[in-house]
This record gives structure tokens, sequence and C-alpha cells, in this order.
């Protein structure tokens, strides 16, 4: 009887064993295909720029994430780019540095080419948490909002 | 008799419905016993307030009300009773007998007009808070406003309610309704100023309401400008401002309209809060984290205050009896604790959690408002400054976030809103 079901087991671990190695490297190569800049509807660029804790200068690869999109939202008449921080900070410090990511995205749009007025920088601090009550690096995101002429 | 007892419960039960309702986290370990006995033959009031009072006092964390009929011996005593004047005033009459309350002098409370079953749980309340006190040396807080900003998801959309209720929940209103994210509610302790927070799609706008006027806007413009601290006078607004490179503090005279610069750092500084009209307190990112300092605005002296953790920010202070509230980070756990201004200990932590933000200190310094989390929804907690008596006020629908007490005068002025 223990016989049989050692056997048993070790006939279910050997099916199991590979489903899962395999799942695994499915969920790696979703990952790694994950666009950096992520269409979510017509008008809105979400970029999955993950900032360090307090980080808000852009690094070289987040700049190059921009310039990705930079060619279709300079065709919008205005541009809303939104920056979000996770909850692990006060209310006023995450609003202020949420700010401080929209607007260091924004000034890069505007020494792109991409007119001033169009472009307005909000902060919307720890409000919209992809994850609400972790300090994930998914929570510090940034939104880019654009909208035609018609549409204002 | 019933009639009043059953309307008194089913209506506060229907009131809080709307709000909050309330839950014991942690109690203290040195709870007083007591019995709470009316007199003999009570009128149908005195009958409808002592359930009210029982449960009140039990949900203190600092009392354990006992029902006489359930133990064997009481080892303390409350009796209640109604009298009247010669005049025919009429009052509560409440007497304190046993070991650890016998010391409480015997004390009246006058009788207001009750006519329904809100004025019957207001006066409640007020007759909790007193006993409350006069038991543990801590200000009652079953009497007091609290205001608060609630979330609530409707097709698809967030709206967001500047709400003030009783702090059982009951007589909630709306002072301010928001399609755009609201925060920090702030009363100003002369009783003539609320001024909130709006996100706006283009930036950042600071309401102000002068009592039973409109609200109308201070500051609406780009950037982000964060309403944060009433002087003690009430008449200057301290606003954090931030259009480029780094936030600058400054305060907003209501009587002539003029914003005066107060700081202007170079690094992220928020949270200002006034501390008596020569010293601020500010949340700055400075030395890299952030920690609290206090700032001399006559001598432009910056002193930090906190050291230690990831993280010190979101002081509050009770300028009156010397003491800040603030939450510290240390990895994934949160801790609140008060700073006092006097004395050799300095430090206290009062609580730990996963997540706190905005504590609010009460202006007696013994109660700080605070808001955690829930699952994924955020609820207000209530926290007594010695770390005994933890409590939690619950939306029935939503989420809440940024909790503040309603002073005294405000608290007058709205019952005539």
């Amino acid at each position: 009887m223990g016989y049989t079901k050692m056997v048993r087991k070790s006939i279910q671990l050997i099916i199991i064993i590979p489903i899962l190695a395999l799942s695994a490297c499915v969920k790696d190569e979703a990952a790694a295909n994950t666009p950096l800049v992520k269409q979510t509807t017509s008008n809105v660029y979400r970029l999955k720029i993950e900032f360090n804790t307090h980080q808000t200068a852009l690094t070289l690869q987040q700049k190059k994430q921009i310039d990705t999109i930079l060619a279709n939202i300079d065709k919008s008449d205005y541009i809303q780019v939104i920056g979000h921080a996770d909850e692990g900070g006060s209310t006023q410090y995450n609003y202020l540095l949420s700010y401080q990511r929209a607007e260091i995205i924004a000034e890069y749009l505007r020494t792109h080419g991409i007119l001033p007025r169009k472009i307005f920088a909000v902060g919307y601090g720890d409000s919209r948490a992809q994850a609400p009550g972790s300090l994930l690096l998914s929570n510090r995101y940034v939104d880019i909002i654009t909208k035609e002429r018609s549409e204002l | 008799m019933k009639y009043w007892l059953i309307a008194v419960l089913i209506v506060g039960q229907l009131s809080a419905r709307e709000g909050l309702h309330r839950e014991l986290v942690k109690g203290s370990n040195n709870m007083t016993p007591v019995c709470l006995e009316v007199g003999e033959h009570p009128s149908e009031k005195l009958t409808a307030i002592a359930p009210l009072l029982r449960f009140n006092l039990n949900l203190s964390g600092m009392i354990d009300i006992k029902i006489k009929d359930q133990v064997k011996t009481c080892p303390n005593h409350i009796l209640i009773k109604e009298t009247a004047s010669m005049l025919g005033t009429k009052y509560l009459s409440i007497s304190y007998h046993g070991n650890q309350i016998s010391h409480i002098p015997h004390h009246k409370i006058g009788i207001p007009e009750l006519n329904d079953a809100e004025h019957i749980n207001n006066f409640s309340n007020q007759v909790a808070s007193q006993i409350f006190k006069r038991i543990t040396n801590l200000t009652g807080w079953f009497h007091r406003k609290i205001a608060f900003v609630e979330t609530i998801h409707v097709n698809g959309v967030n709206e967001y309610h500047l709400k003030v209720a009783n702090i059982d929940g009951t007589n909630a209103h709306i002072l301010l309704n928001s399609t755009s994210p609201l925060l920090q509610p702030l009363f100003a302790e002369d009783g003539k100023h609320i001024a909130i927070t709006k996100i706006t799609p283009t930036g950042t706008s600071i309401l102000i309401k002068h009592q039973q006027g409109p609200w109308h806007s201070i500051i609406e413009k780009q950037g982000m400008n964060l309403a944060s601290s009433w002087s003690q006078d009430g008449r200057h607004l301290l606003i954090v401002n931030h259009q480029i490179n780094n936030p600058s503090i400054v305060s907003y005279d209501t009587l002539t309209a003029h914003f005066t610069p107060i700081m202007n750092g170079w690094s992220l500084d928020c949270d200002p809060e006034w501390y008596g009209p020569d010293h601020i307190f500010i949340t700055s990112s400075r030395s890299g984290s952030p920690q609290i300092y206090r700032y001399q605005l006559k001598k432009k002296l910056l002193e930090r205050i906190t050291f230690s953790g990831n993280g010190n920010e979101a002081p509050s202070i009770s300028y009156a009896t010397k003491k800040m509230a603030y939450v510290r980070r240390i990895e994934d756990e949160y801790q609140l604790l008060v700073h006092q201004f006097y004395g050799k200990t300095k430090h206290f932590k009062i609580l730990s959690s996963t997540f706190i933000q905005d504590p609010r200190i009460s202006d007696d310094g013994d109660w700080t408002l605070l808001t955690e989390r829930e699952g994924r929804r955020t609820v207000i907690g209530l926290v007594s400054t010695d770390g005994s008596t933890h409590l939690r006020l619950i939306a029935n629908h939503g989420q809440v976030k940024y909790p503040t007490w309603v002073t005294q005068k405000w608290s007058e002025n709205l019952s005539n809103l």
C-alpha cells in the first residue's frame, strides 16, 4: 500500500515539476516582453517608469522610454502628465514627490520640442496606487493623458 | 418606557449606517471595573440614556462596565439619579462608590431639552465624557466632532465628500462634494475658517470657507499647493507651494489676503505645523530621508528634531500641552510616536502598525486621530496618547482618510449650518 502511494507521488511529481518550470519560464518571458510604455487607451500612455524611493531624477534608460512616445504625443493639443507615489510617506510628501516626478517628465517633454503651453504636470500622491497598502515599485508610475482640441 | 429605548437604539443605528461605526481594537490592561446603575423610579429619559452610557464607557477601553445581576460583587458603583432644584431645573446627579473611584466627588449635570433620539444621544455622549474624565484623568472624546474625507466609487468615478460627524458616527453631514481628490481638511481654532486642498486636472487649489459663507479659492494655479496648518489665533494658514525646483512654505493672512514667504529650501519640505507664533515644525528630506525639523521664524534657525528610522514625518502639535504626534517608519513598520517638549522622556511609541498616516493630536493632547488600513481600504484610528487604548472608526460605505478634530467653536457653528 505504502509502496503504491510512493509510486503515485513520484509520477505526480514527474508530471508537475516540468509544468511548473514551464509556467515560470512563460511568466519571465511575459515580463521581459512587457512594453515599457503601455498605451492603456487611445489617449492614455502609462509610462512604466519605476522610481526608486525618494527618486525624482530621470535615468538615461528612463529618458529612452519617454523618447518612444514623443512623436505620438507631439501631435496632441493638451498633454497632462500625472505622477504617482506609493504610500510610504506623509500625504503631503507623497503628493509633492509625485508632482516632482510628473514635472521632471513634463520638463523633459518641453526640452524635446513639445510646446510648454500644452503641458500640465500634476501629482496624485498615493491616491491612485496600483497596489494599495504596499510600497511596490509599481505604485510609483507616471501617466500621460493626451487630448485633441475637439475633446477639450 | 420601552418606546424611548427602542427609538434611541433604532435611530442611533440608522444614523451610524450613514457614517462610521466604532470598533475597540485594544483596551487598557488596567481597566476599572464599574457597575453603572440608575436610581429608583427613573424617568423615560434616564432609562434611555443609561444603555448608551454603558455602551460608550465600555467602548472606551479603560472602563469595564459590569452588569450588576451578572457579577457576584461589584467592586465599584456609579449611581445616576435624576434630581430637581427648588426652581424645578432638572439635573443628573452622579455619585461614585468603591475602592478605586470613591475619591471622585459627586457631581451634577444639567439636563437640556431632550426632544428626540439625537438629543438623547448627544447628551449621553457628554455625560460619558464627563464620567470618563473623572475616572481616567483623560479627556473624554465621546462628545467630540470630527471631520474626514470619505471616498465613494460611483459608476466608475470616485466621489470625495468632506464630512463632519459626531465621533460615534451619528449626525454625519457633507460640507463639500467633489469629483477631484480632497485632502486634509483643517478647522481653525477660532471657529472662523475651514481650509481644504483640492487636486484639479491642471494643478491644485486651496479652498477656504468662512463660517457660514460659501467656499472660495485662495490659490488656484499649476503646481502643488497644500493647505497645512492654522495658527493658534486662526488668522494665518501655512501653505506648501510647489511650482518649480523645490517647494516653499508660505503663510496666508486671512485678514489681508496676502502671502508671506516663510521658507524656501533646496529639499522637499512639507507638513508645516505652527508651534506658537514664532516656530513651525516641518518634514524635510534635506538629510536624504524625511525627518522632522523645528524652524525659528525670527532667527531663521533650523534644528533637526528626529534622527532614527527610515523616516519621521507628519508632525501634529498640541500647543497647549506641548506635545507632538508623528509617524516613524522602520522598514515596513509604521509607528505612531508622541514627543513631549518638557520633562526628561522625549519620545513615546504609542502604536505600531502596517500603515499610519496623517496623525492629528487633540488640543488637550490626550488622543490622536490617524489614517490606518484595514485590508485594501483606509479607516480612521483613534489612539490614547498613553498608548493603552486603540479604536477604529470605520466607514459603512467607501473609505475614509484625513481625520481631523473639529474645534469646539466650530462645533457650535456647525450646529447652526
